[in-house]
């Protein structure tokens, strides 16, 4: 329940109680059964295009946030973002976009 | 199977015909190499003596993760199966090197028939399977480094086993015979992790495919593959009392050089592109339109593994994954194009409004002209010896000239840091000037340190000292030479041989300090300086 539940609070942060988190996650049809145990490890579970391009979308802007906040932690660094930072941070764009291209295909198995 | 008007498919068959002659002579190139190094009885490749030092240790019930501050000053940092394979072969035939460049050919041929095996399965087209084995065994890269004794290629074929082992598990409805294929499936990757520990990348393709189609499949397997890998993991680790973490993991992270990252990335595509093209696009097809199989997972896991090849001691090599993954998809893509083989079910304005003509003479065209991409990728990759009596007639006749420091052509040249400086053919005169180092370790007085392995072993003598180790272990701290100076302070070894001087600085120091060099002989494009007490 909660890989589920934690992303639809991500992208939808305005949703308070479990109970619409719940509803939401089953509207969105990422996987709850009997609204209260997740599918997902269910023996017929598999991947919607939708489902996996919410996981990149997250990853892709979990990892552009974690890579800016290098910088942010390790204060001691010198010369800002540098050139491996830079690339790792297009790539993560490209993840994000590649998962925001899948979310529309629905639930077309991945 | 589209059908084409004779003409067409007069062209394709002449298409497919003349890239089959380009890369069956690559493979023959790649097979005259291969008997050339196993007749080589010392080091081609920098590291391949340390390589059977591992081998001897282990067919001598030994393991070579040992304390490095004491003498010998050896240890290994490499996981143990490629060695453990090749010991049996120690107790037959003695300290030799042929053996580890047969394993190592033969994991290469044994990576291109699974490569091919995959393709004729995903297409039905036998034309195009052979192709893409002899396009993996034509790659520059995998000709560089497949008849070596070196384990890599063998992690690439354990790699190759499980993926192919695997993609289609998850269609298997009889429960016993999944559950076989699954373990079959596991043994290879965990295969692959101890023989290489860059097939820990491997194994994350592998499970991230099971957990898309399954997450429940790869939750319990995984738990279970994680659960055997760690037993072995901790077994090696208490057994040599924690040099087996020291050696294969502490040590093994080295300064990284971006330039040469994307150096090599840029030759991967220049030398790959008309396969990676088709690869890309096989891999979008597969993301937007149909299921994502295990080989485009792998494909892309593969190609970031790259990122790693600008660590000190990495190199083209790095590329060798995804250069199997490419020849898989481009496979499947080309062979789909001559099969007419493309659903687009999702393009709905494509499907609804069909322009049967256009469509169709589109597919003529395309399964007519696809050929071209084997033919223009031979041409990419296209190596061979200049010199020698079949070799050198050839090379005369297509105008060809040597652009390396030997008598070989390489489509590569040498553009870039990490790209393996090797291909060539060696002669009698490498083997003549090999002897006279063996000579020159066998009479010297006191120990002797060289750092080919080659020269101490067949010399009869112990080897000492394993110099990339020792920088890995010294760049990570991790290495107190005190012990291995006071012997160079002393003047205990009667010779050192340097290659590359590859010893940690202080090591490098000490000698030129208390050593002078006596001579060099040059050998298989080296400089081999022979150090002696001053």
């Amino acid at each position: 329940m909660i890989p589920n539940l934690l992303t639809v609070s991500i992208i939808c942060p305005t949703l308070r109680t479990i109970e619409q988190k719940v509803a939401h996650a089953a509207a969105l049809q990422i996987g709850t059964a009997n609204g209260m145990l997740p599918p997902m490890l269910s023996n017929d579970f598999t991947f919607t295009k939708r489902l996996l391009g919410i996981v990149m979308l997250v990853i892709g802007i979990g990892g552009f946030i974690a890579i800016l906040m290098i910088d942010v932690l390790d204060v001691g660094r010198e010369g800002g973002i540098g050139p491996s930072q830079r690339i790792a941070l297009g790539a993560m764009i490209l993840v994000a976009l590649i998962g925001a291209s899948l979310i529309p295909l629905g639930k077309r198995p991945a | 199977m589209i059908t084409l008007s004779q003409p067409l498919k007069l062209a394709q068959t002449a298409l497919l015909a003349a890239a089959t002659v380009l890369l069956a002579f690559l493979f023959f190139v790649y097979v005259a190499y291969a008997i050339n190094l196993m007749q080589f009885p010392f080091d081609y490749d920098q590291g391949e003596g340390f390589e059977l030092v591992d081998t001897v240790m282990f067919s001598q019930g030994r393991l070579p993760y040992q304390d490095a501050d004491v003498f010998p000053f050896y240890a290994s940092n490499y996981p143990p199966l490629y060695h453990v394979i090749a010991a049996p072969f120690v107790w037959f035939f003695g300290t030799a090197y042929w053996y580890g460049r047969l394993i190592g050919f033969l994991a290469g041929l044994i990576a291109a028939a699974a490569i091919g095996y995959a393709v004729y399965r995903g297409s039905g087209h036998r034309w195009i399977a052979l192709l893409s084995a002899l396009a993996f065994l034509a790659s520059n890269t995998v000709y560089h480094i497949g008849p070596l004794f070196r384990q890599h290629m063998t992690m690439v074929m354990f790699e190759a086993l499980a993926v192919v082992i695997l993609a289609g598990v998850n269609e298997i409805v009889d429960t016993p015979r999944r559950r076989r294929v699954m373990v079959l499936g596991m043994l290879m990757l965990l295969a692959a992790g101890y023989t290489k520990q860059l097939a820990a990348f491997t194994v994350i393709a592998a499970f991230l495919f099971l957990f898309i189609r399954q997450p429940r499949r790869a939750v319990v397997w995984g738990i279970g593959f994680a659960v055997a890998a760690a037993a072995i993991f901790v077994w090696l680790n208490v057994a040599t009392n924690g040099e087996w973490w020291t050696h294969v993991i502490a040590a093994n992270i080295n300064r990284y050089n971006l330039d040469q990252t994307l150096g090599l990335y840029r030759l991967w595509f220049g030398l790959h592109g008309f396969l990676i093209v088709p690869a890309v696009l096989y891999a979008l097809y597969e993301l937007y339109v149909d299921r994502l199989s295990i080989y485009t997972i792998w494909f892309v896991v593969a190609v970031g593994v790259g990122a790693a090849s600008g660590q000190w001691g990495a190199g083209d090599s790095y590329f060798a994954t995804a250069i199997a993954a490419t020849c898989i998809l481009s496979g499947l893509f080309i062979a789909r194009t001559l099969n007419a083989g493309w659903r687009f079910n999702l393009t709905q304005t494509i499907s609804k409004n069909p322009e049967p003509r256009t469509q169709n003479s589109l597919s003529r065209l395309l399964a007519t002209i696809v050929p071209t991409l084997y033919l223009l990728y031979a041409i990419a990759t296209f190596h061979m010896p200049t010199q020698g009596a079949l070799f050198g007639d050839i090379a005369r006749l297509l105008n060809l000239q040597p652009n390396t420091d030997h008598a070989f052509y390489d489509s590569a040249g040498r553009i870039a840091g990490g790209y393996a400086d090797i291909g060539h053919f060696t002669t009698e005169a490498d083997v003549e000037a090999g002897w006279r180092i063996v000579e020159i370790v066998r009479n010297a007085e006191g120990y002797a340190m060289t750092e080919d392995a080659s020269f101490s072993l067949l010399a009869g003598r112990e080897a000492i000292g394993n110099p990339t180790q020792l920088l890995n272990l010294a760049s990570n701290g991790l290495f107190d030479s005190s012990a291995l100076i006071a012997l160079i302070e002393q003047q205990a070894f009667g010779v050192i041989i340097f290659r590359g001087q590859l010893y940690p600085p202080d090591v490098l120091q000490a000698i030129a300090e208390h050593y002078a060099p006596s001579e060099t002989i040059a050998m298989n494009g080296f400089g081999y300086i022979i150090m002696r007490p001053k």
